[in-house]
């Protein structure tokens, strides 16, 4: 692509005359012209090199007199360079001197065809444009009025409007954008915007840091006529401002790039900056410059001192690609300040953990004065660290968190019954009687209720495997606790259904059901006659397990022996409030229950408060994981069915976790004492599990 | 490829045209408004100076100039627009400063801008020289289609003379001062008044310095003598200015890039 503006090497000399020199023709011609010589010159500009791209902005900053208006005017045509070239491409607007050529004497109609026709249009095309001038100033109502009758303001916006209305292939702006009303000021630079997406180069000079860094795409900053940064607005508005500190007149020495440790260049005032009082000779990131979220980092920083120093400050910063910083301190903050002595050193910082979210960063190290009012030496993007994250979105933080819901629970959207439907063996000589039920029958013939990790899920892939399945139902239906208000109807069709002998058998298995408060009554009164299979494992075991399970699955952040400290405290209350409100659902009831489930005593005391005896199945966890068959031939007689393997069912190696730590285990043993002797005399079975 | 650089070129033609224009319907317009006389304002002038001449040298030092009011009318309208086209010149560069800081506006038309106002004040000034060569019994003749053809040389003459004066006033801010000092003798030291033939023999020479004073004799030749003009005076005037007019422009364009620095 062709660039809007090319300016290579460009130099400007002005001329220093001396201070008597004459200022009219009488005193030039008595002094004999002598002194109308330059005394000396200097350059204004020097060595200037950069390129704009049609559509693209520049922004100059600097100070005043620091050369910002002359290399604009240079690039607009106006006055001559000693040295050097400026290529332009296209048109040139510029709003320089907004309203060159108006007079307070004439109308805003006059003006705008004097000021348009100053500006590179010809008449013809300012009349075509008239209309779109005077509304965009918004002033259609005094357009014919002098200019004197109008407000600063409103000359302001009618010069604005002239200079924006010239389609310019090269827009040179100065600071004036600061006319006008705010709703104007707005109003231009939404228009200024427009010109840059219509491929218009833009060249603004500003004072004003924050703008140039909104609105640029490039910045270039200017200092006595020289270039001192050029490139990503950020970056040059970062170094502009810091070296705006009042005190920061230091200049950082010129010398050749050098190379870090990492094989990056350092290079002065592009990504290394200050006086190079104190050298930062390398940083190291460890353990690794990837990382994962929430992992610690050390930044261990190696400094040389040529000279020694009463107090320097250091510093690192954490930043995003685009500049964005995450994490700023430096030693001054622990309240002292670091003496140096002549020759090498190291520095570490610790951080405990890195809580980023995923993504590049830089990891930029600084050594101050002991006032921060300039740097001795600063490392800017040189130093990467990839921070990696579970969670893929754009957030700059990922600290440790979890949700946590406490309103109603909304219906759950199970998947409807699988449309696993397996053909019926039509040689069996029962065949009309069984497909006649398969179709009419509506209620569960038992329910596998629980305890979670106890086995329930083998146990149901056993019966998976001995039965003859028709249709698959879902999984963990939560009917009777969860999803009680969907109805009968619904529920029915969730269920498994098979075929066993002759019979025909609806079941489902949800283990959370033996623990909840309301489920016994339910079932009950939907189906008194459904039989009910518990499983039951030693508790103490089986809070470990179910702790385990909720890391797993993100629930739980805490450790196991915090997490059953807590679990009085979590579960404070919740019970009441289900019994209280039917649509209530406790998160913490259901997650952090580890102990209050092992309390099986009073779980079986509800159930038997609705349900005969007879109607239970208790069987122990340790004995089906020991002799599975023996287990499940007492499983089939209580069903009443006989039943033979169709395929062999792969025990699932219990997940063995970490082994519970002693102290903790003998702990929850006591704890689960008499409650499970309880159990064991309400049963007249052994509970004991000692 | 050819017809693009050429279409541009027109666009630029077009434009200098019309800034031009523009600039002197500015100037015009502001003279309108300011005064309530207006256009007369710049016809009063001459009147009153002429009226004062006819005063002093048919009254009081008899000059025996036959046709005076015409002769001295012709003289002031002439010498004036050249004047103040001269006058006005030496201030542009230092009270335009927002044009001259306009990106790629064409300096140079700025003195144009002014001579060519001060060519319509002159033209419409015409008809009321007319009324007076009418009433002092001049016929009109042929030999007035030379007009345009001397208006062209007095104007290329004074925008010649006026860049060194435009840029000369930015760095000597009395240039405009010492120009009507300067301007005052040389009214006196041309035959505006008087006939040239009445200035001694021996000074003729210098008078002949002065491109205006053949200038004006041929002008007078065609506007009241009805005769042709001297043709070679008007060719060794013309060659002066073609020689000045070079010179003048490279000495603002020179001057020119430091405009702005000198502001």
């Amino acid at each position: 692509m062709r660039q809007a503006i090319v300016v290579k090497g460009l130099g400007k000399r002005f001329n220093r005359y001396s201070a008597d020199r004459p200022y009219t023709i009488m005193q030039a011609a008595l002094a004999g012209f002598r002194q109308m010589k330059p005394q000396a010159s200097f350059w204004a500009l020097r060595d200037i090199n950069f390129t704009v791209s049609p559509g693209e902005m520049l922004g100059i900053l600097g100070k005043n007199g620091a050369g910002k208006s002359t290399l604009l005017q240079l690039v607009g045509g106006i006055g001559h360079a000693e040295e050097g070239t400026i290529e332009i491409n296209g048109r040139i607007g510029g709003l320089l001197d907004l309203g060159a050529g108006f007079h307070s004497d004439l109308t805003g109609r006059e003006n705008v065809f004097v000021g348009a026709v100053v500006a590179g249009l010809t008449r013809r095309e300012t009349a075509r444009r008239f209309d779109d001038i005077v509304a965009f100033a918004e002033l259609q109502k005094f357009i014919d009025s002098p200019m004197r009758t109008y407000s600063t303001g409103m000359q302001m916006r009618l010069a604005f409007s002239v200079a924006v209305h010239t389609d310019p292939d090269v827009l040179l702006v100065d600071e004036h954008l600061s006319v006008g009303d705010v709703a104007f000021q707005t109003k231009c630079l939404n228009r200024i915007t427009e010109f840059k997406n219509q491929g218009c180069a833009i060249v603004l000079i500003s004072h004003n840091a924050t703008q140039i860094q909104k609105m640029c795409d490039r910045a270039l900053w200017l200092k006595s006529g020289e270039i001192v940064a050029y490139g990503e607005p950020e970056v040059v508005v970062g170094q502009y401002l810091s070296e705006m500190r009042p005190a920061t007149e230091k200049t950082t020495p010129m010398r050749p790039p050098e190379v870090t440790s990492t094989g990056s260049q350092l290079r002065i005032n592009d990504n290394r900056f200050g006086s190079l009082e104190v050298e930062i000779t390398d940083v190291k990131v460890l353990p690794d410059d990837e990382i994962n979220s929430g992992d610690s980092i050390t930044v261990e920083i190696h400094y040389s001192v040529p000279k020694p120093i009463s107090a320097a400050i250091f510093g690192v910063t954490i930043s995003r690609e685009d500049g964005q910083s995450c994490f700023e301190t430096n030693t001054n903050q622990m309240g002292r300040l670091l003496p140096l002595v002549e020759g090498k050193g190291t520095i570490r910082l610790h951080v405990d953990r890195l809580d980023l979210g995923n993504g590049q960063y830089y990891v930029n190290a600084g050594v101050y004065e002991k006032s921060l009012a300039y740097a001795y030496d600063y490392h800017w993007h040189i130093y990467p660290l990839y921070v990696r994250s579970t969670v893929n979105l754009k957030t700059i933080l990922c600290p440790p968190y979890r949700w946590e819901f406490d309103g109603k629970m909304q219906v759950a959207d199970l998947p409807e019954a699988a449309e696993k439907v397996h053909a019926l063996n039509k040689n069996n000589p029962a065949y009309a009687q069984i497909s006649t039920q398969l179709k009419n029958k509506q209620e569960p013939d038992f329910l596998i209720i629980g305890a979670q990790k106890c086995g329930t899920e083998p146990l149901s892939g056993y019966l998976a495997n001995h039965l003859q399945i028709i249709k698959d139902g879902s999984r963990n239906i939560h009917f009777f606790d969860l999803n009680f208000e969907r109805g009968v109807d619904w529920y029915s069709k969730q269920l498994t259904r098979s075929v066993a002998d002759e019979k025909v058998l609806l079941w489902e298995m949800t283990p959370y059901y033996i623990y909840h408060p309301l489920v016994a009554e339910r079932v009950y009164k939907c189906f008194p006659d459904v039989k009910l299979i518990v499983m039951l494992r030693n508790p103490v075991k089986r809070a470990w397990l179910n702790y385990h399970l909720e890391v797993a699955i993100g629930c739980e952040k805490l450790d196991f022996e915090k997490a059953i400290a807590s679990e009085g405290d979590r579960l404070k209350g919740e019970i009441e409030k289900i019994k209280a409100d039917k649509n209530y659902y406790s998160f913490n009831h259901q997650h952090y229950s580890y102990l209050s489930r092992g309390i099986y005593v009073e779980q079986i005391r509800n159930w038997l408060d609705y349900f005969p005896r007879e109607q239970l199945l208790i069987l122990k966890s340790e004995d089906f994981e020991a002799n599975a068959d023996k287990v499940f031939s007492e499983v089939l007689d209580f069903l009443g069915i006989s039943a033979i393997a169709t395929k062999e069912y792969e025990m699932n190696t219990i997940e063995e976790y970490s082994k519970i730590p002693a102290a903790i285990e003998q702990q929850l043993t006591d704890y689960f004492k008499p409650y499970n002797q309880e159990l064991s005399d309400l049963l007249k079975q052994d509970f004991t599990w000692s | 490829m050819r017809s693009v650089p050429r279409l541009i070129d027109r666009r630029k033609i077009a434009h200098f045209f019309d800034l031009l224009r523009v600039l002197v319907d500015r100037d015009m317009k502001l003279l309108y408004k300011r005064s309530t006389l207006g256009i007369a304002w710049t016809l009063i002038n001459p009147l009153l100076q002429l009226a004062v001449f006819s005063f002093v040298f048919r009254s009081v030092i008899p000059m025996n100039i036959p046709k005076f009011s015409s002769f001295a009318f012709s003289g002031l309208l002439i010498w004036s627009w050249s004047q103040t086209a001269l006058f006005q010149a030496t201030g542009l560069i230092t009270n335009n400063k927002a044009l001259i800081r306009q990106p790629n506006f064409p300096t140079a038309i700025l003195p144009v801008v002014t001579t060519m106002t001060g060519l319509i004040h002159f033209m419409l000034a015409l008809p009321v020289l007319i009324l007076f060569l009418a009433i002092d019994g001049v016929q009109p003749s042929l030999v007035l289609l030379v007009l345009p053809l001397l208006m062209v040389i007095q104007f290329l003459l004074t925008i010649s003379l006026a860049y060194p004066l435009a840029a000369l006033n930015v760095t000597f801010r009395d240039t405009q001062y010492t120009l009507g000092v300067v301007l005052q003798m040389v009214f006196y030291l041309t035959p505006i008044f008087y006939d040239i033939n009445s200035v001694p023999k021996q000074f003729q020479p210098f008078y002949q310095l002065n491109p205006m004073v053949p200038l004006l004799g041929a002008y007078r030749a065609i506007l009241l003598k009805g005769t042709q003009p001297d043709w070679l005076a008007l060719l060794i005037v013309s060659l002066v200015v073609a020689a000045l007019l070079p010179i003048g422009l490279g000495i603002f364009r020179r001057q020119s890039t430091t405009f702005v620095e000198e502001l």
